[in-house]
Parts: structure tokens; sequence; C-alpha cells
């Protein structure tokens, strides 16, 4: 280090100087990433667009108002009034729409590759607790704008969430602000959405970073190595994973390599969101008025598959109401979920195919859906 | 115990001025001490007809209702039944209000009081009515915010001077108003609600039998239906009138020519002042000619319209003017300048729309409509003078309004243009750091491989 | 791990330039919008504005209504006239207030004094208070706005 450290002052000047950067820059390094796979750069992505949505949004609260008279004239006077107010809010729509896929497609490529196993379990837990709040974020924010289809989601969401086994009366009064849909509904969704998840989503995302640099994602060795050990593979990886300061085919340094190519699918996704955001409009819709039929009112995509089921249960199912039954039946799956790492301890190869078919099922779910 | 409630009551000398105006007096302290502020007089001569009396309460000692209620003879029973929806079902009026004898006798003696009035003739309902109704400081003490003096009004009318004259197709009171249901005029039910007035009077003016003997039209109703006023009456504008916003109610009377202009101009001022500075008024009044009328016909006044305007066979001013020059060229001056001005102002009205529909918001686009509408309405108010050069101003602040409008939505294009042309450039930029990230770190790459 | 490459230094340079260049070029143009979002409205003034009907201010009253979204002194003088003016102070905008007792204008913040035609008459403000014309027009009191 200190034969160095006068060549590097000379090279990278001032700043990086007062900042210690070599010191950082060479601890970095000694971290190691996958060379290969572009599920890698998901969870990098995901926090790229909370930072968006997080900038965006800044913005757009500038002009906001949160109260059921004004809120939708606010969002229309954004989009029409106010110069690139349309932009803005097309990034922060589309960005959500991202971020949210990002989310899903996070989780599912974790289940398909077995990362959750142990030692994985904390870095587990704390991303799906923010897959949680990520949608919780979606939601309420669908809910301001305080057109009929946010009034009617509103409605419909705070109350499936009303049959969760325990906490759904809780759930549900604090979805509404109250028992009832009322301008405290948008309120209240205003200041989770702005203040209260983001806020919990930093610290989450944060907590999540950590647990990932003190148990680095299991790097994937060659396919062949895979598949002639399969048993022992959980216990090569953790073994291999952080100690492997050498270049190998198999990984590169964290920086600058890895972030370098984090940063080109940054760009590329930052691209796409204001190619979108500028070109492909998201309407606004009506001023909600619940005198009028909730009519084709539909949740959004990722509520999609949910709906679907929702829509076709039967009234009673089991002796038990329908809504009450598959709301039941979904948080027991998520617990299942939650419980992965403890249940499949050895990354078996079963859930790679369970993953699969989940993702598939969901998928026709939603474009049934869509029908 | 009907017979107990009664028996104080017939211990009370029927006639007698002077029991019945302490029985009044008694009822006045009540109501007087119920009210806060008291009423300014005591005394019930203060504030009734002369001589008049308030019938005692509408409760079990008012033997009229009763007893006519219980009668076989419809026309005798019916009045007591009709009565309970009546607006005069008030104790200090009921059925001694108008056909007076004694409610609390409940023999066949109550008819046989001073003045009983069992069938008021139909020259007699106005009195009936306006001895009540003419009586402000009566009126004032049942319900302070009804008019009086409908009955000098009426007898002022047409309608009135033929009642008087004993001609019983003539209305009176009672057959615009109703009889013993008689309803307030703000009840949908009642006939004279606005609602129903030009039924009301298309009822009998649209009788051909019944307007034969007067030689009078019977197609103003319908015509009225398709006119400007009766449409936008349909569209439940509340301003728009009906038969009594221009005849009056009580004091219908045809508006003669030299006032059919007051008429129109109680809602149309403005266009009735330009007129009055315009050459026609005073040509039209030497003629007798009617001064809106003329023109906009009355019945069924169409919405105006630029086209009346011109030397077009249709125009309005050829059905006079058809072969004088110096008019033949003032109608075509007005005409141009008219018809100018309302192109340029529908064209700026449709290039606004067309820019919304486009999707491109152009903030402030609401008030220049609303200005080149406010700019046209003014425009149209002042053709009335007939005058070229009067007209001139008003078209330019049309055009003016117009031009703005414009402006408006050629700024918000010129501005989406720079944006979209911004858009382009910032999406090219982060492209080219796109490619550099991604050449950057496929050197990065290689230059490591090539070192292990 | 030492960062020294003797090999390509244009190219390597090249690249760096490119990405770091093109980054603040982008940077610059994703700020522009934002400067524009956040760069306040100015509204223009709505115009004249009914503050209050006349059997509302018997002579000698002095009310605060807001024009425009400022506040405003209406002041009826005993012989029936009305004025208003501007409640802020000429000083450093703070609003100032009607002393019955005194029977003049003061502004608490720094004691200010003003006449009751506004007259800047004690304390540190430069000038009179801005006076607002006052029209009356079917017993409702219009005030217009200034500037």
């Amino acid at each position: 280090m200190n034969a160095e450290q006068p060549r590097k002052r000379v090279r990278e000047g001032w700043l990086s100087d007062r900042l210690g950067w070599g010191g950082i820059s060479t601890a970095l390094a000694k971290h190691r990433a996958p060379r290969r796979g572009f599920v890698f750069y998901l969870g990098g992505i995901t926090l790229f667009l909370l930072l968006v949505q997080v900038l965006s949004g800044v913005l757009l609260v500038l002009y906001y108002k949160p109260d059921s008279t004004n809120a939708h004239a606010s969002v229309e006077r954004i989009v029409g009034e106010i110069p690139y107010g349309d932009l803005i809010r097309g990034v922060h729509v589309w960005a959500s729409d991202f971020f949210v896929a990002c989310l899903v497609a996070h989780l599912f490529t974790i289940v398909i590759r077995r990362s959750y196993k142990p030692p994985h379990e904390l870095t587990w837990l704390s991303g799906l607790v923010s897959l949680v709040i990520g949608i919780g974020m979606a939601f309420t924010g669908a809910i301001l704008p305080w057109s009929q289809k946010a009034y009617a989601q509103a409605r419909v969401g705070s109350e499936i969430a009303h049959n969760i086994p325990l906490i759904g009366g809780w759930m549900h009064r604090l979805l509404r602000g109250g028992q009832e849909v009322t301008s405290n509904t948008l309120s209240n969704a205003y200041g989770f959405h702005v203040a209260v998840l983001p806020a919990t989503v930093t610290l989450l995302v944060g907590l999540h970073l950590f647990f990932l640099s003190r148990k680095p994602a299991p790097v994937p060795v060659s396919e062949q190595v895979v598949d002639e050990e399969p048993g022992a593979q959980g216990e090569a990886d953790a073994a291999k994973a952080p100690a492997a300061p050498v270049d190998d085919d198999d990984t590169i340094p964290l920086y600058p390599d890895f972030l370098y190519r984090q940063a080109v699918a940054w760009v590329g996704v930052l691209v796409a969101v204001l190619t979108l955001a500028i070109f492909a409009d998201r309407p606004l819709g009506e001023a909600a008025d619940p005198r009028l039929s909730s009519t084709g009112a539909q949740p959004p995509w990722y509520f999609l598959p949910f709906h679907q089921i929702i829509r076709s249960s039967p009234r009673e199912l089991l002796g038990i109401d329908g809504a009450k039954f598959i709301v039941g039946a979904t948080c027991f799956l998520g617990a299942l979920v939650v419980a992965l790492p403890f249940l499949d301890r050895k990354g078996s190869k079963l859930m790679a195919w369970a993953g699969w078919i989940v993702l598939f099922v969901l998928f026709l779910l939603a474009t049934s859906a869509l029908s | 115990m009907a017979a107990v409630a009664m028996s104080p009551a017939r211990a009370v000398p029927p006639e007698g001025a002077a029991s019945t105006s302490a029985s009044a007096s008694a009822s006045v302290s009540a109501s007087a001490s119920a009210s806060a502020s008291g009423s300014s007089s005591e005394n019930p001569a203060d504030w009734g007809p002369q001589g008049r009396v308030l019938p005692p309460s509408m409760d079990a000692t008012n033997s009229c209702v009763t007893c006519h209620a219980t009668l076989t003879d419809q026309k005798l029973r019916a009045p007591a039944k009709e009565f309970v929806t009546s607006v005069h079902r008030d104790d200090r009026i009921g059925c001694a209000g108008c056909h007076h004898g004694d409610p609390r006798d409940p023999t066949v003696g109550a008819h046989k009081s001073e003045g009983f009035l069992p069938h008021p003739t139909h020259a007699e309902v106005p009195g009936v009515c306006g001895s009540c109704h003419s009586d402000a400081g009566f009126m004032r003490h049942l319900n302070s915010r009804l008019p009086v003096g409908q009955a000098a009004l009426y007898n002022l009318s047409l309608h009135g001077k033929l009642t008087a004259a004993g001609d019983e197709n003539a209305p009176a009171c009672a057959d615009c108003h109703g009889k013993h249901d008689i309803l307030g005029p703000s009840s949908p039910k009642s006939p004279v609600n606005r609602a129903n007035v030009s039924t009301l009077c298309g009822g009998c003016h649209g009788d051909g039998k019944r307007m034969a003997k007067y030689g009078l039209r019977t197609d103003q109703a319908s015509k009225w239906e398709k006119s400007v006023h009766g449409q936008a009456f349909k569209r439940g504008n509340p301003n728009a009138p009906t038969c009594t916003g221009c005849h009056g109610a009580h004091a219908a009377t045809p508006p003669e020519a030299s006032s059919v202009g007051r008429a129109c101009g109680r809602c149309h001022e403005e266009e009735l002042a330009y007129f009055d500075m315009g050459p026609h008024s005073k040509g039209f009044r030497k003629r007798g000619l009617a001064e809106c009328v003329a023109c906009h016909s009355n019945h069924d006044v169409q919405p105006a319209s630029s086209l009346m305007v011109g030397t077009t066979p249709d125009a309005t001013c050829m059905k006079c003017h058809s072969k004088d020059e110096k008019p033949r060229k003032i109608a075509d001056e007005i005409a141009g300048l008219l018809r100018g001005a309302r192109g340029r102002a529908a064209e700026a009205r449709a290039f606004v729309a067309r820019a919304r529909e486009e999707g491109l918001h152009v903030a402030g686009a609401s008030f220049a409509l609303d200005q080149i509408a406010t700019a046209e309405l003014k425009l149209r108010g002042v053709v009335h003078t007939l005058d070229p050069a009067r007209l001139e101003g008003p078209v330019a602040a049309v055009d003016k309004a117009v031009a703005e409008a414009r402006k408006l939505v050629d700024d918000a294009a010129q501005t989406r243009r720079v944006e979209r042309r911004g858009y382009y450039v910032s999406l090219g930029i982060a492209c080219v750091l796109f490619a550099s990230l991604a050449l950057k770190s496929l050197q990065l790459d290689r230059r490591r491989r090539g070192r292990s | 791990m030492s960062n020294d490459e003797p090999k390509s230094p244009p190219r390597r340079d090249f690249l760096g330039i490119a990405v770091g260049g093109s980054a603040t070029v982008f940077a610059v143009a994703a700020g522009y919008p934002v400067a524009r979002f956040i760069e306040p409205r100015t509204r223009p003034p709505s115009g004249p504005t009914v503050v209050g009907k006349v059997l509302e201010f018997p002579p000698g009253t002095v009310k605060s209504v807001m024009v425009d979204e400022r506040p405003v002194l209406v002041v009826r003088a005993a012989d029936g006239q009305f004025r208003a003016f501007s409640a802020l102070c000429s000083h450093l905008q703070c609003v100032v207030g009607y002393a019955p007792e005194r029977n003049q204008i003061e502004c608490p913040c720094h004691r200010g004094v003003y006449s009751m035609d506004g007259q800047n008459i004690g304390g540190p403000p430069p000038r009179p208070l801005e006076e607002l014309q006052v029209s009356v027009n079917e017993g409702a009191i219009i005030v217009s706005s200034v500037g």
C-alpha cells in the first residue's frame, strides 16, 4: 500500500486524495463478482430504479396535493402545465413498473438459482421484506392520482387485505386510513408513499447490501462442475466465494469491472425508461367520482394473476368464504417462501423447477386475466 | 271527547264582533308570545282587512271539514278532501277564509252567518282572493315573502277586464291556480309552476274553439316550444322565458308594438341599447312596427345568426329593403364583417381543439376561447346599431382574441418541438454513454483476461 | 494489481473521455428539465376581487381581507369613503395591523407606524403602504390588484 500511494496521488487527483479513494477502490477490488450471467445485475438495476423513483418522486412532491379535492387536478397540472412535468411523471410511472418487474425477476432468479440457501438467510429475508415494501410503494403510488382507477384500487385493495389472517382488520384500517375510503385514505397513502415506505426500504436495502457484502452471492462455477457435484455445490460455493482474490475465468473484481458493467445496465434501463416516458403516454384517467360504477377497473399488472384467481373463485371453498380462502392460501404460500432457506437448506434442484413452474403459472393467469 | 272539546266553543256566542275579536286577539297574543320579537301590532284591526276576522283554527272545532267529509254528494264532499293538500291549509285561513260562515257551529247553522259565500261566481273570485292577497298587512303575517297586489294587476289585464265584464271564458284566479287543492307556485304540481306554465296557457290559447270568439291565433305555445327560448327552457336553462316571462302573469296583456322592446330588453338589455342607437328605432316607431319582433319574430324566435344580415334572398334585411340601394350596401358590409369575424373565430376554435386532440397542452387556451366568445357576444350586440363603423371595434376585438389563441397554440407547438428535439439529443447522448461504458467494460475485461 | 498499463494509452484515454464526457453532458441535459420543472410558476394576478359587502363595513371599520393571496386592509373612513392598502409593511413585508386605541396602522415587527391614509409616519418604513383601487358596485366592495 505504502509503495503505491505516491504514484496514485499523482494520477487520481485532488478529490480522490481527499476521499482516500485509492483505499476504497482497493478494498472494493478485493470483492469478487460473477463474470457471467445477466441475473447478477438485477439487484443493482432494482436499486438504480429505486434511486430514479426517489429523485423523480422528490420532484413530483413539489406540485402534488394530497387531498381528494385537489389531487387529480394537481397531477393534471403537473402533466399539462408545469414544464417537463409530463416527462418527470412519465419517468416515475414507467420506472415504477420496471422497479416492480425487476424486484419480481430478482426474486425468481434467486429461487431458481437457489441462492437463498444458508448462509444467505438474512439477505433473503431483508430482500423479501424490501419486495413487500416495494409493492406497497407501487400500490400507494397508484392511489395518489385519485382517478377512477385509483379509487377502485384503493377500495378493492384494502378490502382484499381485510381477508389476511390475523392482521387483516388492522391492514384494512391502515390502508384506508380509517374505516372507509375517503380523503384520509389518500393522505394516508401519500404519507406512506413518500415517507414511511421509502425510509424503511432504504434501511432494508442498506441491510440487504451489508448482508450481501458479508456473505457474497455464490459465484457460479462452470456448468460442468454444477452437474458433476450437485450435492457438494452448496458448501463448495460458500467456501469458495469469499476467498477468491486471484483473477479467474469465473469472477471479476467488483470494482472497476463489475461496477462498469452494472453502469452499462443502468444506462440501458435509463434509456428505456426515458424513451417510454417520452413516447408512451400513461393516461391519467378521469378524476375519481365514487358515484360512478368502477367500469374497466383493473389492478396493476403485477396483481393480475391474483386478480384472475379472485375473479374466478367460487363463493365458498372448503366452507370458507372464497376471498378469505384465497388470501389465506396466498399468505400461507408467502410464509413458505419466507421460510425457504430454513426448509430447503441444501438448495434442492426441485426448487429451480418449482420456480419456473410458478413463474409460468403466474404468466398464464396474468394473460388470461387480460383476455 | 269531541263533545267535551266542542262545548266551550259553543259556549261562546257565535256572532258578535266583541267575542270574535276576543278570540282573534287571543290567537294573536299566542303567536306574538311565541315569536321572540313580538309582532309590531297587537291590534288585529291593524293587520287584517277592515272588519275581517280570522276564522278559528282548523282542528276538531272546524265543523266544515268534519261535516263535509261525511256527505254523500261528491260535489260537496270533494272540497273537504282536496283541502288537505291546499297551501291554504292554515289555521288562520281555513274554509271560512274564503267562504266565510261559522266553522264553530257543527250544524247547518254554520251556513247562516253573515257573508256566507258557498259558490263565488266567476266574477266574484278575484275579489275573494284579493281580499287577503291585496292586503299587505295581513299577508305579511301569513307569509312575508309573498307578493301582494296581484288582484290590482289582474284587474288591469285583458283577462281581468273580460272577467269583470262577465266573460266566463277568461280565466280568474282559480282557473290558473286551482281551487280547494291550490298549491304554491314553487310546487312542481302547481299548474302555475314554471315547468307547467306553457301547458297552462296553451291549454286555453291553443284551443281553437275557445279562441275563435276573440280572433286569436292558437299556435303560440307550440311555436314557443320550438323557439330558442323554448329549447333553452327544455335544456333546463333557468333564465329561459316561458309565456309569463314576456307577457307577465297577472297583468297578462299582449305587448303593444311600442313595448315589445322593453319586454325583450328585460333580458337582452345590450341589444336593445344598441338597437336604440340605430336607424330602425325611429323608423319602426314611426311606422308602428314592433321593434325586436319585426326581424326576430315573437313566439317562434330562432337563434340569431349572421345569415339574417345581408342581401341574400333569405336575409331578413331583404324583407323590407330588397330594392333600397343604401341599406343593401350597408347590409352587405355588415354581413361581410360579421361572417369574417365569425369564420375566423370558428377557425381559431377548431385550431385549439385540434391542438388539444394532438395532446398539446395549451396553457391559457380556455381563457383565450372565452375571450373570443366574449368578443363575439359584444359583436352580436353591436350589430343592432346597423352601423358598420361601430362594428369595427368589436370585430378588431374578436380578431385580437383569435390572434391571441393562435399565438398560444403556436407557442405551445414550438415549445413542444424544441422539447422533442432536446429529448432526441439527450437520448442520443445517453446512448453514447451506454456505448462508451460498454466498450470500456469490454476493454477492462479483455485486458484482465489477457493478463491472466 | 498495478493499474499502469503501458499498452495503447490513446485508446484507453479516448474511452475514458467518452464515458466522462457523455456522462457530464447527459447530466446537464437531464438537469435542464429538472431545473425548469422546479422553477416556481408565477401566476398572473386574478384581477379585481370582491372582498365583501358595504353592509359589512359600517363607517370607521378596518378589515383584513385577502386579494390575490396577499393581505389587504380595507378601511372605511368615518365619512363613508373606502380605501384599501396592502397590509405588507414597506419596510420588510411584515403584515401590518390596525391599532384602534391609537387609530393608526402599525407594524409589530419593527414598530413601523402608518397613518390611516397609509402614510409612513413613524419607525423604519421608507414608503407609504401600497394603495389599491376600491370600487363599489351594487353593494359589493371590489378591490383591484396592483402589480
